[in-house]
């Protein structure tokens, strides 16, 4: 009795845990035709997870092709995706944790080679056929890169995190994150100058409107109490205005519409406000869905189509919302891990 | 030859010190009478748990080995590696890892700043006993006995004589370790000193999935020196004192993972933990036990490729009183209990500081035939003022047979929020509630000793369940991320252990097999897109198991272990994960014993079969690797 017992109990405490835990496994579709008008989304992934992805939605906004990089290319994309900028017809990946910029193909995203080395890039313009410039959050330096031999061919001292670089009417302007300044940066001499202190914490993106006025969106800095906020310069970087937030919340994504006279941003929800008003709106351009958190935003410059990205818990797969111009709901995609940004062809 | 290779592969041997001590540890919960041992709540209030005498069920000695491998070879405890020679933490039962209460002499030694403890740098060869208590128990343990419990102690002796003991051990990838223990007991007083220092490059190949071939792990570099010291003065019959003093120093270099090119990040940590006891035994029923414990922590953490360099201090007294009244089948205890804590430095802009006070009491009963055996426990927790819900926990034993033992628990648990959770600058809430639970377990053990004569039988079996609410959660904020309490977690499972082993002449063997099986999952969101609901927590296996198995022969042992875990998700959608892995290793002793002098010597294979596999995503472990150690040990009374 007490032996068949025995067994009985060895055999449970040896079997008990049998049952499957092999994860359902859904492999990626195979990438159809990507087309010309292609939205990029730019998944960040997760810090040292090495899930950084890009997903492509199609022209006619039918489907999302996720982690298109890596299908196409059969190697990962890295750590951290944080941006993409065009030239001809390269684009160029930034990746952050990674300290790399991939170059692609603009149109069919094959790899063409590979800058490696940089410290924590954040953003990328190209000047020339060959030249560009990469911002970084660690480096206190703007990078010189090669683009057709990938060498990093000189450094730009500058105090603190560079962030987002944009060049209007031939003049290049960069934002300094951490100490709050816009530079203009001339491409001849490789010197930045015209410095200005924007006066809000935390810069993150701006755009140069229809009467050639450049908007500086800050985020804020919720934890020293210092409210964000929209700064209004000339383009010799003259302050004109300055419309602070109303609250701790933060903001971020500047976009202009295509003839520059209004601005998207994202501010406890989607905002849209014309250059000329003197307040932030109050009220949301698109109704926020119940338990949301827009965390990116981008404007299909040609159509005015609006993309919102939901990174959710930002440890799982996030979600993009598109609507018209108009804005009204769409379509929903189901994205990579933080969808941070959207480019457009 | 052949009779010889037969031999060296069959026989083996027992690399405890002796049998004898080994069946000593295994009853000492039983026989040890009350007051006689430093921490009583344990012996007495614990009906109703399931615990494990780790030190007894580890067939493999290593005197240099660290708390976080012991757990991970030898329990049922998931250990979470972030490298060779890196940050290990637990999860018990699908918890936090803040969810291990971890007791040192009683004194709760988890730190200040986070409420967890690196176990990789506990060096367990200085510790008398590691026992486990698995399950919650708030009622008996305090804030973070949600998991479970781990509780290291000095065990003191009287009369025992003076012994010595040092040891080495090389191995692969630079790896150093050195230690000397000197115990001296007499008629009134016992002392026990211990030095450890360690190094390793850490420099292994392994294969990087990113670049497509196979690179030397660089910065990795392990420094890590302990003094311990362990004090116990017998005043008279009915007064003792206890003291023990821990001071840690490691440097260790943070490497690269899969995805980053290099690293030159490095962190240091110095702790000093200081542990005291005053028993006051006023008669054989009613003994007094004031307990006091300060722990003093620093850190640095310097990455220059980031320009991140940062440091901070926290420090933390604790107090207790504890009155135990035990005759025949009725015990009661009453204690109180206060911990103080501050930290400092450049992530806490004002000086963040935690006052903890508890209260407790508890009740015991054993039945006349001595079957039944039951235990009851309150503790009422405030934090800053901020009043925790009432803990408890009630359990009860019941012995069916002399061979069959049933047990069962109910508790409610909580976890206190750390330092980090409260203060951290950006982000620190200091609104935070403690997270808090329900358990409930039931289980039975099985021990037949010495079946068919030479064989002995051990089984052990839980089903648990908890429902976690109010877990604590960094979501972000706007631009900054700050703790909430958000999560409702409700984990679930079962627990087996099994040891057969068999005990001739001069042959042993033995087997130990832990399996677990964890559900543990998120129940509740906010968002409206959260695919996280219902789903596994990430870093939370499925499945874990692992096997010892050892053959003993005279002089000679040949030990083969063997470690399972499952699928780990690394995203909360389940999306994306790690694959199982299933490490083995295999170790050869040999000992010899020279009058009072015994000689230990063992080689041991890591990662037998050259496995790839990943503990934390992106980050390598290595491959096989060696490791030859040789102890001496001297002991005369």
């Amino acid at each position: 009795m007490k032996i068949k017992f025995l067994i009985f109990v060895l055999a449970l405490g040896l079997f008990s845990a049998c049952e499957k835990d092999e994860p359902v496994y859904i492999p990626n579709s195979i990438i159809s035709e990507l087309g010309d008008e292609k939205v990029w989304v730019v998944n960040e992934g997760g810090f040292q997870n090495g899930n950084a992805s890009l997903s492509i939605i199609t022209k006619d906004s039918e489907a999302i092709q996720n982690n298109v990089f890596d299908q196409i290319n059969n190697k990962k994309l890295g750590d951290i995706f944080q941006s993409v900028a065009f030239y001809g017809e390269s684009a160029f990946l930034v990746i952050n944790n990674s300290g790399k910029i991939e170059k692609v193909n603009r149109f069919n995203l094959e790899a063409e080679g590979t800058i490696e080395g940089l410290t924590s890039p954040r953003y990328f313009l190209a000047v020339s056929e060959s030249k560009a410039y990469v911002t970084d959050l660690f480096e206190k330096a703007i990078s010189i890169v090669n683009t057709q031999t990938f060498e990093i061919t000189g450094k730009l001292k500058t105090s603190g995190w560079t962030e987002t670089i944009k060049m209007f009417q031939g003049k290049i302007y960069v934002l300094n994150a951490s100490k709050s300044m816009i530079y203009t940066l001339d491409a001849v001499n490789d010197v930045l100058s015209d410095s200005t202190e924007i006066g809000l914490p935390n810069p993150n993106s701006f755009e140069m409107d229809v009467d050639g006025n450049i908007w500086v969106l800050c985020g804020g800095e919720s934890w020293n109490n210092l409210n964000g906020g929209l700064v209004k310069l000339d383009g010799n970087l003259k302050k004109l205005a300055t419309i602070p937030f109303s609250n701790l919340s933060s903001g971020s994504h500047l976009v202009k519409t295509l003839d520059g006279d209004s601005l998207y941003f994202l501010y406890e929800g989607l905002k849209k406000m014309g250059v000329n008003q003197t307040s932030i709106p109050s009220i949301n351009y698109v109704e926020t869905p119940t338990g949301v958190n827009f965390y990116s935003l981008g404007i299909q410059p040609i159509t005015g189509t609006i993309f919102l990205g939901d990174a959710v818990d930002f440890v799982q797969n996030g979600k993009v919302y598109q609507y018209s111009a108009s804005g009204i709901l769409k379509n929903e995609f189901e994205s990579g891990i933080n969808p941070g940004r959207f480019y457009f062809d | 030859m052949k009779l010889r290779v037969i031999i060296l592969f069959v026989l083996l041997l027992l690399m405890h010190t002796s049998f004898e001590g080994f069946a000593q540890k295994i009853d000492s919960t039983i026989t040890i009478k009350p007051f006689e041992v430093v921490e009583n709540r344990w012996n007495i209030f614990t009906a109703g748990t399931k615990k494990q005498n780790l030190k007894s069920t580890v067939l493999l000695d290593e005197p240099t080995a660290n708390l976080a491998d012991l757990l991970n070879q030898n329990s049922q405890v998931f250990v979470k590696y972030y490298g060779m020679g890196s940050l290990a933490t637990t999860s018990f039962r699908g918890g936090s890892a803040s969810h291990t209460a971890i007791l040192w002499n009683g004194i709760n030694i988890s730190s200040p700043f986070n409420a967890l403890i690196d176990l990789s740098l506990i060096p367990a060869g200085f510790m008398d006993e590691i026992s486990l208590n698995y399950g919650g128990a708030g009622g008996l343990w305090g804030s973070g006995a949600v998991g479970g419990a781990i509780h290291l102690r000095d065990n003191h002796q009287l009369n025992k004589g003076v012994s010595v003991e040092i040891g080495t051990s090389v191995g692969s990838f630079g790896s150093f370790s050195a230690f000397a223990k000197a115990g001296f007991s007499g008629k009134k007083s016992s002392h026990k000193i211990g030095f450890l220092s360690q190094s390793a490059e850490n420099n292994f190949e392994y294969f990087n999935p990113y670049s497509n071939k196979n690179e030397l792990l660089k910065n990795a570099q392990l420094k890590n020196q302990a003094i311990y010291s362990s004090h116990q003065f017998f005043i008279n019959s009915k007064n003792h004192f206890n003291i023990s003093a821990w001071f840690q120093n490691t440097n260790r270099e943070i490497p690269p993972t899969f995805i980053e090119k290099n690293s030159k990040t490095n962190q240091a940590d110095q702790s000093i933990k200081i542990s005291s006891q005053y028993t006051k035994r006023f008669n054989k029923k009613l003994g007094l036990f004031v307990r006091g414990g300060y722990i003093n922590e620093y850190l640095e953490y310097n990455d220059s490729i980031r320009s991140i360099y940062s440091y901070n201090y926290a420090n933390k007294a604790v107090g207790e009183a504890e009155l135990i009244f035990d005759k025949n089948q009725h015990a009661f205890n009453f204690g109180l209990n206060g911990a103080f804590a501050d930290a400092l430095g450049e992530n806490y802009l004002s000086q963040g500081n935690q006052k903890n006070i508890a209260a407790f009491v508890g009740y015991r009963f054993i039945s006349k035939n001595k079957k039944l055996n039951l235990a009851a426990n309150v503790r009422q927790a405030q934090q800053n003022k901020k009043v925790v819900p009432i803990t408890y926990f009630f359990g009860a034993d019941y012995k069916v047979f002399d061979w069959l033992k049933l047990y069962g628990n109910v508790a409610r648990v909580y976890r206190l929020p750390a330092m980090n959770d409260l203060y951290w600058t950006p982000g620190g809430n200091s609104n935070l509630l403690a997270e808090d639970g329900f358990t409930e377990e039931i289980g039975f053990s099985i021990k037949l000793d010495e079946v068919f004569e030479k064989f002995s039988f051990e089984n052990k079996m839980t089903i648990f369940n908890r429902n976690m609410q109010n877990w604590i959660a960094w979501v972000p904020n706007g631009a900054i991320w700050s703790p909430q309490n958000f999560l409702e977690v409700w984990s679930r499972g079962t627990e087996t252990y099994t040891s057969i082993s068999f005990k001739s002449n001069k042959l042993t063997v033995r087997l130990n097999l832990n399996t677990s099986y964890v559900l543990s999952t998120n129940e509740r969101s906010n968002a409206a897109n959260d695919a996280s609901l219902g789903k596994q927590l990430i870093y939370v296996p499925l499945y874990t198991g692992n096997l010892n198995a050892e053959i003993g022969y005279d002089k000679f042992n040949l030990i083969y272990q063997q470690q399972y875990a499952g699928y780990r998700y690394t995203t909360t959608d389940n999306a994306q994960f790690l694959l199982p892995y299933n490490i083995s290793n295999l170790a050869f002793g040999y000992k010899v014993t020279i009058k009072s002098v015994i000689l230990n010597s063992s080689f041991k294979i890591n990662n037998l079969l050259n496995t790839n596999y990943q503990m934390v995503l992106n980050r390598p472990m290595p491959l096989r690797n060696y490791q030859v150690s040789l102890t001496i040990k001297y002991r005369k009374k």
